[in-house]
This record gives C-alpha cells, sequence and structure tokens, in this order.
C-alpha cells in the first residue's frame, strides 16, 4: 500500500512560500537588529526541509539542509552568524526560492548561484564549527550534569498530560536521580482528586543538551514551572570527580512508580545544593498578587487616617501615633513588596557588547562599550520593555554619532570610540543615559530637514531643545544614506513611544564634536505613583509628580488673553499655554470663581511641551496605587489610569501627553466663554 | 489489543496522510471530517487512546470539539493533539486553554508525527 504524495504537492509549495518569507525577514531582523528568533528563523527552513522530504522535493530537501545546518549552530551558539554568513543565508534563501517557484510552475530549476550558494554553506559549517565549538562548548554536547526542577500547576491532567509520562521521557535521557516533594499536598478532606500537588526535582546525567530536555517538557511549559540549569561537565572518568559522585549516589532508574518516588521526597538524605538555596522561585502572579494586595492596603490606610484625622487629637493621642506607625509599616511592606520584581539592569545592558562588536565591524567603526550601573534594579517589565528602546539607541549612536576612525583622528579624537550606558536612580525614578563621544547633532541639518518636511517654519527661532525634539517625530530621519544599520527613520518616535508608555521620558543633551547623549528617565514601577492630588471644581485628580515643574498662583494680569480667547502666561518672560483643567473635562466649575488669581496655575510638562494647567487648589503628594481604566471600560485620552482616594472616592490620574494634545486640538486654553453649566459632557467622565 | 487513535481533519488528504502513517505503525485509526462528527465518533466508540485534530474545520472547528471531549468522563484525561502551524502561537494557547494535550506542527512528515505520538502515549 502506498500513498500518492502528489496530491499534497499544492499545499506543501504554499506553505514553503509561506516559510521562505519567514526565513528571510527573521534573516533580515537578524542582519538588522543583531538580535532575532532564531529559533522561528530554524524552523522556518526545518519546515521547507521537512515537508520537501515528505513530499519528495529532494533538491529543496538537499538544498535547505545546508541552510539549516548553518542555523542550528548559529542557534547553539556554535556558529557566529556574522555579517557575512547572514549574507550567504540570504543568498540561499534566494535560491530556495527560485527552487520552490521552478517546482510550483513544474519546471526545471536553472542553477545560477545555487552551487556556488551550497558550497559557501558548507564552508561556512566546515571551518566555523571547530573552533567556535569548543569556545562555547557548555551546554551543548558533552558528558554532563544537570539540576532539573518540574513543578506542574495543580491542573496539568486536565490538559490530558501525565507526568509520569513526561519523568519517564527525561529518564530516558540519561541517568536520573529523582526526587518527589509532597509538601503541597493537601489534606484528603481538601484533595481534589483529580489535581496533581507534588514537584519533583530530578539530577540527570547526560549527553544530551538543555534543549533535549526542554524538548521533554515541550507540551507543559505554560502548565508548569521548568528549570534546568547545567550544574557541572563531566569529563570522560567521572570516577575522578568526586562531586558529581555523591551527587549521583543513589542513581534511580526513571521506571520507578510515583508511591516510591514520594518516599524518596521524604528521604532529604541528598546533598543540598548551594547555589540554589539563596533563592525560591516564585510564580510571578503570586507576586503580581501581593502587590495589589499590598495596594488595596495603602488605600485601606488612607481611608483610616483621613477618618482618624478628623478624631481628636488630644483625646487619643495613641490612635493618632498608630496610625502614623502603620503608614511606615505599610510603606516599608510596599517597599519591600515591590523588591521582589525588581531586576538589575545588568539583564537588558548584557545583550549590547555583542551587538556593539557587530554593528560596529559592520560599519567599519572601532567602538568600545561601557556600562555603568549595572547593578541599578528596576521592575521586571520596565526592564523587559526598555531592551529594545535601549537597542535602537545604541545602534544610531554607532550608525548615525560615531564617525568613521579617519575622521575621529581628523577632529583630534582618538580613532576608537566610547559608547556609554548608564543607570542611576534619581529621586523615585531611575535614569538611564545612551552617550557616544561621536560627531553630535548637528543643530544646521536638523533645521533644514525639519523645514523640508514641514515640521519647522522658515524664519522662525527654535531653542536648541526644539529642535532636537525633531528627531523623535515619525518619518525623521538625517542620514543622508540609508545604511543597513539604521537611517530608515522609522525608530526614533517608536523609541520615545515606547519609554513614555513606561510612564517616562527621554531628553537630549548634544555638543558639536563632542557627542550627544540621551537621557532616558523612568518610574521604578509601574504600579505606583508619585502624584499630587488637585483640585478642580467637586473633582479631585492625581497629576504625576515627574510631570511637575513649579506651582504658581498667578497675579492679576500675568495670565492674558490673546487672538480668539487663547489664554496665555507670563513665565518670567516667556509665555505658554493657560490651560483651564475644568475646561478639558468639561466639568461643573462649582461656585468658586474662574479668575487666574483664585486658583493656582501648575507648570507641567510632557514631551519637552510646557503647559500652566489651572487648577483650584493642591491638595498634597500622594502616593498612589494606578488602577487601569482601559481594562475595566475604555482608553481616555488625557488620562492613564485611576485611584481610590482615602475618603473612597475615585480620582483620575492625569495624562499630561493625553492632556496638551487635546488641549492643542481643540483649542482649549481659551478663556471660559460662558461657564456653560453642561455638565458631565465629556464621554468617559465619571466611569464608577 | 491496539490503541485506538481518532483523526479528525477536513483535508481528506492529510486524514489519509496521518491514517496510512499510524496504520503503518500498528494503530487502529478512527477518522472524522470536522469536530461535530469527531464527537459523534468518541462518543461511540468510546475506547480512544487519543485524538488527533485539525483546528480549521466546518460546523465544529477543533477547540470546541477539545472543549466538548474533555466535558467527557471518558476523555477528562484522554491525551488530544492538535495540529498547528508554527506561527499560531495563540491558536497554540487557546487549544491549551481548551484542554489540549500538545501539539503537532504542519507541515509534519510521517516519523514526526509517530514521534509526538509516542510521546504522549508511549508504546
Amino acid at each position: 500500500m502506498s500513498i500518492d504524495m502528489s496530491q499534497f504537492h499544492q499545499t506543501y509549495l504554499e506553505e514553503a512560500v509561506e516559510n521562505l518569507a519567514e526565513l528571510e525577514n527573521g534573516l533580515l531582523a537578524l542582519e538588522r537588529d543583531g538580535n532575532a528568533d532564531l529559533n522561528a528563523i530554524f524552523r522556518a527552513a526545518h519546515s521547507i526541509k521537512g515537508g520537501a522530504a515528505t513530499f519528495g522535493f529532494q533538491d529543496i530537501a538537499d538544498f535547505t539542509h545546508g541552510v539549516e545546518t548553518v542555523l542550528d549552530k548559529g542557534r547553539d551558539l556554535t556558529l557566529d552568524l556574522s555579517a557575512e554568513v547572514t549574507a550567504v543565508l540570504l543568498r540561499a534563501v534566494d535560491v530556495l526560492g527560485e527552487l520552490i517557484t521552478a517546482a510550483r510552475e513544474n519546471r526545471k530549476a536553472t542553477a545560477n548561484d545555487r552551487l556556488a550558494c551550497q558550497q559557501a554553506l558548507t564552508d561556512i559549517c566546515g571551518d566555523g564549527t571547530p573552533k567556535a565549538a569548543s569556545a562555547r562548548k557548555e551546554g551543548t554536547g558533552g558528558h554532563k550534569m544537570m539540576n532539573i526542577t518540574f513543578k506542574p500547576h495543580p491542573d496539568l491532567p486536565k490538559t490530558g498530560s501525565d507526568p509520569l509520562n513526561i519523568l519517564r521521557e527525561l529518564g530516558r535521557l540519561g541517568e536520573m536521580t529523582l526526587t518527589a516533594f509532597p509538601e503541597s499536598v493537601p489534606t484528603l478532606e481538601e484533595l481534589e482528586v483529580e489535581n496533581l500537588f507534588l514537584w519533583w526535582e530530578a539530577t540527570l546525567e547526560t549527553e544530551h543538551t538543555v534543549d533535549d530536555v526542554h524538548d521533554v517538557f515541550l507540551f507543559v511549559t505554560d502548565e508548569a514551572e521548568i528549570t534546568v540549569q547545567v550544574v557541572a561537565a563531566i569529563d570522560a572518568a567521572p570516577q575522578a570527580q568526586p562531586v558529581e559522585q555523591t551527587l549521583v549516589a543513589e542513581p534511580m532508574t526513571d521506571r520507578r512508580a510515583p508511591e516510591n518516588e514520594r518516599r524518596a521526597g521524604n528521604d532529604r538524605r541528598q546533598p543540598e545544593k548551594a547555589p540554589e538555596t539563596a533563592f525560591i522561585r516564585v510564580a510571578t502572579d503570586k507576586v503580581d498578587n501581593l502587590i495589589n494586595l499590598v495596594g488595596e492596603l495603602v488605600t485601606t490606610h488612607a481611608m483610616v487616617s483621613q477618618h482618624s484625622s478628623r478624631v481628636d487629637a488630644d483625646g487619643h493621642p495613641m490612635l493618632h501615633s498608630s496610625v502614623q506607625e502603620m503608614a511606615h509599616h505599610t510603606r516599608t511592606l510596599q517597599e519591600a513588596i515591590m523588591a521582589i520584581r525588581m531586576m538589575p539592569i545588568s539583564f537588558a545592558f548584557s545583550r549590547f557588547p555583542r551587538m556593539v562588536r557587530d554593528t560596529a565591524t559592520k560599519l567599519g567603526k572601532q567602538v568600545s562599550l561601557v556600562t555603568h550601573g549595572d547593578q541599578t534594579e528596576l521592575d521586571k517589565t520596565v526592564i523587559e520593555r526598555i531592551a529594545d528602546p535601549l537597542t535602537h539607541l545604541v545602534r544610531n549612536a554607532i550608525d548615525h554619532g560615531i564617525e568613521i576612525p579617519e575622521e575621529r583622528k581628523a577632529h583630534g579624537k582618538p580613532a576608537e570610540a566610547t559608547v556609554e550606558l548608564a543607570a542611576y536612580y534619581r529621586g523615585g525614578n531611575v535614569m538611564i543615559e545612551v552617550r557616544d563621544d561621536g560627531r553630535g547633532l548637528d543643530r544646521d541639518k536638523l533645521m533644514k530637514k525639519a523645514t523640508e518636511k514641514g515640521l519647522a517654519q522658515e524664519g522662525e527661532t527654535y531653542t536648541d531643545e526644539q529642535v532636537y525634539q525633531f528627531i523623535f517625530h515619525p518619518g525623521f530621519s538625517t542620514a543622508a544614506q540609508v545604511t543597513d544599520v539604521s537611517g530608515r527613520g522609522v525608530g526614533m518616535d517608536i523609541v520615545r513611544k515606547n519609554i513614555q508608555s513606561l510612564g517616562g521620558n527621554i531628553s537630549i543633551e548634544t555638543e558639536k564634536h563632542k557627542g550627544t547623549r540621551f537621557i532616558i528617565s523612568l518610574p521604578l514601577t509601574l504600579a505606583i505613583v508619585d502624584g499630587m492630588a488637585i483640585r478642580s471644581g467637586d473633582e479631585v485628580y492625581i497629576v504625576p509628580i515627574l510631570n511637575i515643574m513649579e506651582s504658581i498662583k498667578p497675579t492679576k494680569g500675568q495670565v492674558k488673553t490673546v487672538g480668539h480667547n487663547a489664554e496665555v502666561m507670563d513665565i518670567r518672560g516667556s509665555y505658554i499655554p493657560f490651560v483651564r483643567l475644568s475646561e478639558v473635562f468639561k466639568t461643573e466649575m462649582g461656585d468658586g470663581s474662574t479668575r487666574p488669581e483664585d486658583g493656582i496655575a501648575m507648570i507641567v510638562e510632557s514631551d519637552h511641551e510646557r503647559i500652566a494647567l489651572f487648577v483650584d487648589e493642591l491638595l498634597g503628594e500622594r502616593q498612589v496605587v494606578i488602577k487601569s481604566i482601559e481594562a475595566n471600560y475604555r482608553a481616555i485620552e488625557g488620562v492613564s489610569g485611576a485611584t481610590i482616594l482615602g475618603d473612597g472616592r475615585v480620582s483620575f490620574i492625569i495624562d499630561l501627553a493625553g492632556i496638551i494634545k487635546r488641549a492643542n486640538r481643540e483649542g482649549l486654553h481659551h478663556a471660559p466663554v460662558k461657564p456653560n453649566k453642561s455638565k458631565m459632557t465629556e464621554e468617559g467622565h465619571h466611569v464608577v | 489489543m491496539s490503541k485506538t487513535i481518532l483523526t479528525v481533519d477536513d483535508s481528506a488528504s492529510i486524514r489519509q496522510m496521518v491514517t496510512f502513517t499510524l496504520k503503518q505503525a500498528g494503530y487502529t485509526v478512527v477518522e472524522a471530517d470536522d469536530g461535530s462528527k469527531g464527537l459523534e465518533v468518541a462518543k461511540s466508540v468510546g475506547d480512544i487512546a487519543l485524538v488527533l485534530t485539525d483546528l480549521n474545520m466546518p460546523n465544529m472547528n477543533g477547540l470546541e470539539l477539545i472543549r466538548n471531549l474533555r466535558q467527557l468522563p471518558a476523555f477528562k484525561f484522554t491525551p488530544i493533539l492538535m495540529l498547528t502551524t508554527e506561527s499560531d502561537e495563540t491558536k497554540k494557547m487557546e487549544g491549551k486553554q481548551a484542554g489540549a494535550t500538545g501539539w503537532i506542527v504542519k507541515p509534519f512528515n510521517p516519523e514526526q508525527l509517530l514521534k509526538v505520538i509516542e510521546k504522549v502515549i508511549p508504546a
């Protein structure tokens, strides 16, 4: 019995085209960013090869094999996927494209580059592998000892995965010692018999790679916590290594029943593994839950504090001192819990040495990377999300900022340029700087470009700051020639957007021939914000402290009406838009006066745009827990979230970038024509 | 007695290839060409060691089939593998949430198919 495979050909070839596109995009990303999902690229090639072999396209399968081999070595880090290698791989993509097209059109493929390219691929593997492999052998191949933990979630069985099955498969990879930990098994009364409460720790002596071990857990990675750690490489004669000997003192085969494993778990004579004891692994949702709870606690404390303030202080001295003490403890507790999510920024910095080297080499520049403050800690989420913007800034610095060695020498600078990454704390923020000692931003060039693009008007004067801000504009690029490293002008606006979405901002300092410095300011965490509580009419809002430059009680005549009722405020000689918060949200102004001198003007800044935000009263600084409106309702422009005040009321947290945008668009910095009494016309107001 | 595998796929060619491969490997195979028929077959056959289902199918798709199967006492812990494409990360997640045990990435060859099957129902 045989099956006519030709009926699958059409499907296969279509898929091959898709996979080829994925392969190509991945390679381009790799070449562009020095960073791409190598597994995805590999899988694309792997799928092309797999299908080709199945359906009898031997030429495609053979050729793809060479591509796959190179990618596999790149993925294993046994081969450096340098620019040269990537270039060959891209050539191979073209060859494959022709082979697939020929198969679709049922004709013979034109040979062209095929043989040369195949040879190039073979050469890469041939002389690239051995030396690189020996240098970075750890984790691949060789006899080694691994520590593996497998902590299934209680509901693992609900997806039909049998943990015993998985452990057996693991045992087949080598010599395994298995320990089961039964401490989270509940009492019989509380036991959900269809749930799983055991977890396991395995010591595996194996020839397989870490990837092979992860493959065993392929289907349960989301339903279990799995860690695989290479503890030691073992030489050909393991007897000579007493340490490993103790670890495998009681080799236990994988075929034992769970009862035996459970008993082994009670038998704690196994040696403690020193590096492990300092840490416990905790699921992130447990930490997030803690953060949430402590947020509620902070809110509750604010309520207690507010209520107790109404109680006579002399009559109840103990009440007041204990409320104060509670404030202290709550704050300490909050900081301690936040600290759990904190990671050193070195996690983000660590990717740069390689990237800087590759980018500089590609561009024929000499660059050394210096990092400062690697141990500066910030929230894990912030670190994950800042890595891409940083990458972009560093790449830009090398591509646009740093001159070629000859040019540097001509300006009396050392041929080798320096790019610095620095992180440090300032107040409640973490500052990250990307500095280079390159040519600096060219103000004239930027102006010229900005005028061309219609961003700047001829004849107007702009401050340096304003000019430098142009580079954050979408589609703005001053590179005379677009290089393949950067220069498509599609990045800086994204960089700024990403940083702003983290509640941070970015500024630039630059000096011609001296260099450029990008300064990023980020909040320590995304869960709380230091804000100023303000009153506008009957509403209380929170304005992030980060945005507030100063607060002024306007004097008579300091706010002037110009043009069509537009209001501006004179701040030491320069005029800035005067925006009434009550106008922005169209709220009832209460019975209060609308005269500027009866309220407070907060000078606030976002994106280097400054406005005077007019409110009725400042209520004082608060640290507030951010609750998402978007998650519960929908996004509202000008509002970044909500919080619950001490008296239980809901208060909006102002997003100044949004307010400024709205004010500019709607021309809101005008005097109220006639206090219109239409209450709550703004959608989204009074959500709760 | 050989283990019975239910394969559900609206593409006759894929079903044919899967069935061919599985029979060669010594399994008993039952087929269905969409989710609702798959569910009927599952109910009537009962003793099924593994379900292999495509995701995009008319009438009842793979995810619904998985959810429905998990409701049946006899299929509470039965391994269910879905056929998916590599790029479909979200589909994998949805599948797992519906109760799928694992997945087989398309396109696959007979050896890959058997390897994944042996992973969840070892001989």
